[in-house]
């Protein structure tokens, strides 16, 4: 009974080392050895057919969200950082006189609504006597001219910037006054509810209030009441979280992202280019490239199954710092094999650069107007994407 | 000894860390830090959060040995440079056994990371989650070793150790569903899991630091009167200790326990990760 009693134990104090013995090693073998993808479940892909189109063109109206970086950085600081809601920095338009962080919608949009969109040099002028930092901003806008298939060609907006002046001075040297003038371009379909890419939405109204306006799922009261003080007459979409279809071979997809400064969702814009692939548009892009890119995979049928371009903001070092992650994004989008990067505004300076150590295909600026660097495609520049 | 301390921290900077600091100040310092760095392939990353989170797992090893696990099973080797030694590499060893572990886990979450996203996709943050996991074992090893007397002791040592490892897993699972699921309410942050906000080693070695102060400096006044051990009380402690530790010797009945624990430990270890994905199906810590 005794040497029973001693062998029980005995065994006891074995399993208990062996047990701890057994799972650290399968802990320490098994965990990161290539054994565990087995674990992993497949991707699937949807592959939603939405067209095809022959060619895209975009030119890039303004990418210059802002001018100098320290100014943008010091306000929000000031006013308590990044998390804090955008329409209290007392920024450009929204300004109430009583300084950095204590702005509120409602009190800025008091002073100038009755002025939009039509009188905005008035606007502007009311803006610069309550606003902080009026001089610094710029903002974001693009014009996408898509071939079809049957060679008719269609145009569109993307994001309207942010100072009306800068805006307006764009839009005409760009000639976008007028095709808005002559219902040319048939919508704008606004990124995400930032200050930078539809605070100036009034300038393009005061062309053509009737435009058809996209906005992504997310905008908060302020937005959505701002898109009728700005004076929108005209439909107003809200394209849902995922893939939303607008004409053969272009669809945009809402990515139901937390962002910055109290902001929430981004559309970006996907196109079906004929014999090249996938090209994709983005505002900020947000979500982030990789996501960008892998959602196309996942949820997106495209020709020769191709990633081919990318234009716009990457949003990796938009205040021109730095982190080691940046690098793995810099390293690991070469797998995904664009052929022609037309990046530029929050995708920053030294990223586009260190794409092109790399050997990405950056398509290069003449950096004009206001553009810093010819390192990526700046304002007045164009790019294109398929047999033109 | 300040000196070899100072001399080997900065080897192990350089090994470590150097290349993730220098990829931050290009184009020079990233060529003087060797960069990209020599893990980036094996971590997927650049960043060096591969780095912290193994030295944080080693960090969380130390105190367990220390604490819940009385030095087993190092203590059994009688030779002190044999053992020093063994208990070095060991740690290591054990370490980077939960360093693994911990990244795999994520991966059966939330599925394969994906390099150059960021947040709870991105690699570097995985790693960085992974030391943040560990931490989470910590509090309630040192709750068992400072305020519950080493909970359970009436056994053999390596069934002690088990059974307080076992209390400590489950635990820790629980204090970090606590953590992510109410913490923000507390603490003021964002809530979810890779908000940058989100930081849980700050308020676990906050309250460990705490505890430390406590436990070391107070006592564990006033939960227990301070009455501190006589030199004969030390002694017997040491003496049954070592009582212990003698008391585990060779036979081919531990030998064959030792065979059939390490079967079930291997068995634990596959179920366990067949069962953690029909668990997070099953439990939403941030409801949305």
């Amino acid at each position: 009974m005794s040497d029973n009693k001693m062998n029980r134990k005995d065994f006891l104090k074995g399993a208990a080392i062996g047990v701890a013995g057994g799972t650290v090693a399968a802990m320490g073998l098994y965990s990161y050895s290539p054994f565990r993808k087995s674990n992993f479940k497949a991707k699937t892909r949807k592959l939603n057919d939405f067209g095809v189109c022959k060619s895209i063109k975009v030119t890039n109206i303004s990418e210059t969200s802002w001018f100098d970086n320290a100014t943008l950085m010091g306000d929000i600081k000031k006013s308590g950082g990044l998390l804090v809601n955008q329409y209290s920095y007392n920024w450009p338009p929204f300004g109430n006189g009583k300084g950095i962080g204590k702005g509120t919608y409602e009190e800025g949009i008091a002073k100038i609504k009755h002025l939009l969109p039509n009188r905005l040099e008035e606007a502007w002028d009311i803006v610069k006597k309550n606003c902080v930092s009026v001089d610094n901003a710029g903002g974001f806008s693009c014009l996408i001219e898509i071939e079809q298939m049957d060679g008719k060609k269609r145009k569109f907006l993307l994001d309207s910037g942010w100072n009306y002046a800068w805006i307006d001075e764009c839009f005409k040297r760009e000639g976008i006054d007028k095709m808005l003038a002559n219902n040319e371009i048939e919508a704008i379909f606004v990124s995400h509810e930032h200050f930078d890419h539809y605070w100036g939405i009034p300038v393009t109204f005061k062309y053509n209030p009737n435009i058809t306006v996209y906005v992504p799922e997310g905008f908060y009261p302020e937005g959505k009441q701002y898109m009728k003080d700005a004076g929108h007459k005209g439909k107003l979409i809200e394209n849902k979280n995922g893939m939303n279809k607008i004409i053969p071979g272009f669809a945009t997809y809402t990515f139901n992202v937390p962002i910055i400064c109290r902001v929430f969702g981004e559309q970006s814009l996907y196109f079906n280019v004929k014999d090249k692939g996938m090209v994709s548009v983005t505002g900020c892009c947000h979500q982030g490239i990789i996501q960008f890119a892998d959602t196309a995979f996942k949820e997106m049928k495209y020709e020769n199954d191709k990633l081919h371009g990318i234009y716009g903001g990457l949003h990796i070092s938009p205040f021109e710092d730095w982190d080691p992650k940046y690098d793995d994004l810099v390293i690991s989008l070469g797998k995904y094999g664009f052929e022609k990067i037309g990046c530029n505004h929050c995708t920053g300076i030294l990223c586009a650069k260190k794409f092109v150590e790399r050997g990405y295909p950056v398509v290069k600026g003449t950096a004009r107007f206001r553009t810093k660097e010819t390192t990526y495609l700046g304002n007045g520049d164009t790019i294109t994407f398929g047999n033109v | 000894m300040g000196v070899v301390t100072f001399f080997i921290s900065t080897v192990v900077y350089f090994v470590t860390m150097h290349s993730h600091m220098g990829i931050l100040y290009y184009p020079w310092q990233y060529f003087t830090s060797i960069a990209p760095p020599y893990w980036e392939t094996f971590a997927d990353t650049v960043s060096g959060n591969f780095h912290v989170s193994w030295i944080m797992c080693c960090t969380v090893v130390v105190w367990l040995l220390e604490t819940i696990w009385e030095r087993f099973p190092f203590c059994m080797i009688k030779n002190t440079a044999l053992r020093r030694l063994s208990a070095f590499f060991g740690i290591i060893a054990i370490a980077l056994a939960m360093h693994f572990f911990f990244y795999f886990v994520q991966e059966l979450t939330y599925g394969e990371a994906i390099r150059g996203t960021r947040r709870d996709a991105a690699p570097d943050w995985r790693w960085l989650h992974v030391g943040e996991m560990a931490i989470f074992l910590l509090v309630p090893a040192l709750f068992l070793k400072f305020y519950a007397g080493n909970w359970p002791t009436k056994f053999s040592l390596p069934v002690n150790v088990l059974a307080r490892t076992g209390i400590t897993i489950v635990s820790g699972i629980v204090l970090y569903y606590v953590y992510y699921r109410f913490g923000h309410l507390v603490l003021g942050t964002q809530k979810g899991f890779s908000h940058p906000q989100q930081f849980p080693m700050i308020p676990t070695i906050w309250l460990i630091n705490i505890w430390l102060v406590h436990h070391w400096f107070m006592d564990n006044w006033p939960g227990w009167k301070m009455v501190p051990k006589t030199a004969e009380e030390m002694a017997a402690d040491e003496k049954a200790h070592e009582a212990q530790v003698a008391d585990i010797k060779w036979s081919p009945t531990l030998g064959f326990g030792i065979g059939a624990g390490a079967v079930l430990g291997l068995a634990l270890y596959f179920i366990t990760i067949k069962l953690l994905p029909v668990f997070y199906n099953i439990i939403s810590i941030i409801p949305q």
